[in-house]
């Protein structure tokens, strides 16, 4: 039984490394995605153009804007009100999930349709208001396979990533009721058909939001499927539940983050559709919601702000790069993380959005190969990020005891060579680290220190 | 030229052999080279494990003995990039801090020195077999260090060279990361030894020691025929 | 320039899956039309009421048995009771939706539909077939050039809502296999008359 809480990962993971299906899985979609953006990358620079020098950019954008988080915050919701756009600030999770109830019950709410949303994830929305009597339906096709699974989402862009076709196809015959098969676009058409009706019957929508233009007062809100438009169109009102790291400062910027976010996310030039919502409708005619209202989520938001060393993971795009091309990711795939933002970008955001000490493993589940940093579209150091985690669950004096004792011992043998040489033969004891998976190499009969100091080397090589 | 060796821990106590063949390629190719005696380790252990403190003390011990080096060259990429990369990270003393920029540009991992620095693209070496070469990570996305070993490879009398599918793909190894999460990390491994099967190579190249323990490790609990080779070893094949 | 503008946005269009046809008149854009409506067996569109198509509101009518509403039909229809909900129900049930579109983006083979009264967000988004019709002069090289255009010619701020369609409606969440229709159009054809 996989545990969702990140103080389960390395339990998790000894479950799930046995999962040579799942792996399958989740290796073959995550190499589909990267290669083709790689094919992109490559065209790009084919066309003359200079991918790493829009990641720069994008980092730049990203750096200033969350640098100067509160004015442009300050700007967005001047913005917003002009455009009558009701704004709130939720602090944290109870905060934000309340605000919903309450809208939802001042408006006699039955049904709510909702596009894909990692921040609703976050602050486990959906089950409030499934408590609280209101019916809700997730709509992007993945979402709503996970939600009849009861699952969470395994990756933060395709959610259903660890499932098989023939899961979904059992998924649905035994959930809506229709005939089994495994064929996606047959599933992909029942699908259609259960959420149109939904859709047409929904009194509010909610949705998440990629970018909020602080110049103009925009949400931008970027998808495939058209289930975004249909749930923030249809129902007569739209509620934006989204992170305050989610600011740009100006269009002109959105677009430099709009090339990079999709060719990062699915290894499209362009997602099917892009939306910008300045304004409710003014008049019936518009066939749009008559109110929005964006709630700004923190939710330990300002806590990364404040820590100079982690800053950098508020820059997030949310593209899931890191994730495809991350090897412990490809391995274990979401679910193992215990946390809703799995995979690199995850395990550095976790901590702030819970608590460091039942999240502190997931850092340490990394090799440190880089290959995170290298691929992010905006530049996080990603790597960086994580080595400092590691430091402050150190000296939080999180790590297990016996490694502390060990490393003080280390520390003493490599302070001095006569310690350090007298102590090689307690090396033999690193043997039972790794004996039940792999052969530890046996140690040299003479280190190179002793060779050296008994002329072997220079002797011989001169 | 003169050059101080810089030999990793790893190297010192389980695979001398890779100090020898780096001190005689450097030879062969008429560099004065010796040997620091006090070293120990560059800290990386402990920096990579969050105890940054130790990790502090062991880089101020390293800048004190290397920062009178000419040059200072290492067999590993990995122990390279905590010196001329994650260093920065540390809090040093001011002093430290401008001997450590100093350093920076004077340390270098062997292949890059060779082909880089002394412009050799052939060192004589002879060796026959097919060989393939895993790029180490930190090598590889620190240092940028890609280009330079395939040449030295390329040019060894006799060997057959195919390129790794995943070639920049972790082995799994990353530490205390192999020591916490082993059943994990020997997914990668065997993954990597998958794409090592496929390609039909006899021996796997790479510039990191640590990276082939971990890989020959693995090999060798399945009784593969398979061998893992130091680019210093193969390079000083014959010589 | 504009051609070649144009040939990239065709390029790109097709590679996401959309149709790309040429018309030299008004005249010819109620051709294709037409050539689309009936080789895809549609009885019923709407039609946006975008000035653009001030002229061919009469469209379609007599020869190939095709019913085309427009949106100010839909809402005179409607009168006193519920529009939007008239919208939806006539919207849902109607095979195609003629939209214009201000900009087409060459680089992604984008259509940038600005939503308003007389082409509310529905029509390119509830019928399965979804007709897109532009002028050639009005390709974009990519989106920042169409986020500026938009701004300078106001019609950025001024609009309520704003999207930028590429391709038809698609997911990939079963087993990355790319599926067209999920929610939205099934078919994207974009129809761009020489100016």
């Amino acid at each position: 039984m996989i545990q969702e809480s990140p103080a389960y990962f390395k339990e998790n993971i000894k479950q799930i490394s046995e999962d040579e299906n799942l792996r399958r899985i989740v290796r073959k979609a995550t190499s589909l995605t990267l290669s083709k953006r790689s094919d992109l990358v490559t065209e790009y620079y084919s066309e003359g153009k200079d991918w790493e020098a829009l990641r720069n950019q994008a980092h730049e954008i990203r750096k200033k804007t969350i640098d100067n988080l509160d004015t442009y915050l300050t700007d967005l919701e001047d913005h917003f009100e002009r455009n009558g756009i009701e704004v709130k600030h939720a602090i944290n999770a109870s905060e934000a999930c309340s605000f919903v109830l309450r809208i939802l019950k001042e408006h006699n709410t039955r049904l709510v349709v909702k596009s894909k949303s990692m921040v609703t994830e976050e602050i486990h929305l959906n089950d409030k208001m499934i408590e609280a009597g209101i019916e809700v339906v997730e709509t992007d096709l993945g979402e709503y396979i996970i939600q009849l699974a009861g699952e969470t989402p395994s990756h933060i862009t395709a959610p259903a990533m660890h499932k098989s076709r023939d899961d979904i196809g059992k998924l649905f015959s035994e959930k809506l009721g229709v005939p089994f098969t495994n064929d996606p676009a047959e599933l992909t058409a029942y699908a259609r058909r259960f959420l149109r009706e939904k859709f047409l019957k929904a009194d509010v929508g909610i949705s998440g939001a990629n970018f909020l233009i602080a110049e103009t007062g925009t949400v931008v809100i970027i998808e495939n499927e058209g289930n975004a438009r249909l749930s923030t169109t249809l129902p007569k009102l739209h509620i934006v539940i989204t992170g305050i790291e989610k600011v740009v400062p100006t269009l002109e910027e959105t677009a430099t983050l709009l090339k990079l976010l999709p060719v990062s996310a699915t290894g499209q030039k362009a997602t099917s559709y892009v939306s910008f919502i300045n304004s409710p409708a003014k008049v019936k005619e518009d066939a749009r919601p008559g109110k929005i209202i964006v709630i700004l989520l923190d939710n330990g938001r300002k806590e990364i702000l404040r820590r100079q060393e982690v800053r950098e993971a508020l820059y997030c795009i949310k593209c899931g790069a890191c994730m495809n091309v991350c090897p412990v990711y490809q391995t274990v795939s979401g679910h193992a993380y215990g946390s809703v933002y799995p995979g690199p970008i995850g395990s550095i955001l976790t901590p702030f959005l819970t608590t460091l000490k039942e999240s502190k493993d997931l850092a340490y589940g990394s090799s440190l190969c880089g290959a995170c940093s290298e691929i992010c579209p905006v530049k996080i150091d990603i790597h960086n990020a994580l080595l400092w985690i590691r430091s402050y669950a150190v000296q939080k004096k999180y790590t297990p005891f016996i490694e502390r004792m060990l490393f003080k011992l280390w520390r003493i043998a490599m302070e001095n060579i006569f310690v350090y040489n007298f102590g090689r033969s307690l090396l033999k004891f690193l043997q039972p680290l790794w004996s039940d998976y792999k052969d530890f190499p046996p140690l040299a009969e003479k280190s190179f220190h002793q060779l050296w100091k008994e002329g072997e080397i220079w002797n011989k090589n001169s | 030229m003169n050059i101080d060796l810089f030999i990793p821990c790893i190297v010192d106590q389980f695979f001398p052999q890779v100090g020898i063949n780096t001190y005689k390629i450097l030879k062969k190719v008429g560099c004065n080279v010796d040997y620091p005696f006090e070293q120990t380790c560059c800290g990386q252990p402990a920096f990579n494990t969050g105890y940054r403190k130790d990790a502090e003390y062991l880089a101020k011990k390293f800048i004190n003995i290397f920062s009178k080096s000419d040059y200072v060259i290492a067999p590993s990429g990995s122990c390279v990039s905590m010196v001329k990369i994650f260093y920065d990270r540390l809090e040093l003393p001011s002093d430290y801090q401008s001997k450590l920029a100093e350093l920076k540009g004077k340390i270098f991992e062997l292949s890059e020195f060779l082909v880089d620095i002394l412009k050799i693209s052939d060192v004589g070496a002879k060796f026959s077999g097919k060989i393939t070469y895993h790029e180490s990570c930190h090598l590889l996305r620190k240092l940028k260090i890609a280009r330079q070993p395939r040449i030295l490879i390329n040019n060894v009398k006799g060997v057959e060279f195919v390129e790794l599918n995943e070639s920049d793909r972790c082995c799994g190894f990353g530490g205390t990361f192999s020591v916490k999460f082993p059943e994990l990390s020997t997914v990668l491994t065997s993954d990597k030894i998958k794409n090592i099967e496929e390609s039909g190579a006899q021996y796997v190249v790479a510039n990191d020691s640590s990276c082939l323990m971990n890989v020959e490790g693995v090999l060798r609990r399945k009784g593969s025929n398979i061998r893992t080779m130091h680019i210093a070893d193969l390079l000083a094949s014959g010589i | 320039m504009e051609q070649e503008l144009l040939n990239k946005f065709a390029t790109e269009l097709i590679r996401v899956g959309g149709e790309f046809s040429l018309a030299s008149s008004k005249i010819e854009i109620l051709k294709i039309v037409n050539k689309i409506l009936s080789q895809k067996g549609c009885n019923t569109a709407v039609l946006s009421s975008h000035p653009f198509f001030d002229s061919l509101k009469e469209m379609g009518k007599g020869e190939s048995g095709i019913n085309i509403f427009t949106i100010e039909q839909i809402l005179s229809l409607a009168g006193e009771s519920d529009y939007t909900n008239l919208l939806r129900e006539k919207l849902s049930q109607t095979d195609a939706g003629i939209n214009y579109a201000e900009y087409l983006i060459a680089e992604t083979g984008s259509a940038v539909v600005v939503n308003t009264q007389s082409e509310p967000s529905y029509l390119s988004l509830l019928p399965e077939i979804s007709i897109i019709v532009s002028k050639s002069n009005r390709v974009v090289k990519d989106m920042s050039e169409a986020l500026n255009r938009l701004r300078t010619e106001n019609l950025f701020d001024s609009s309520g809502c704003i999207t930028f369609i590429t391709g038809p409606s698609r997911t990939a969440d079963i087993e990355k296999v790319l599926i067209t229709g999920v929610h939205g159009p099934k078919k994207l054809y974009v129809i761009v008359i020489n100016f």
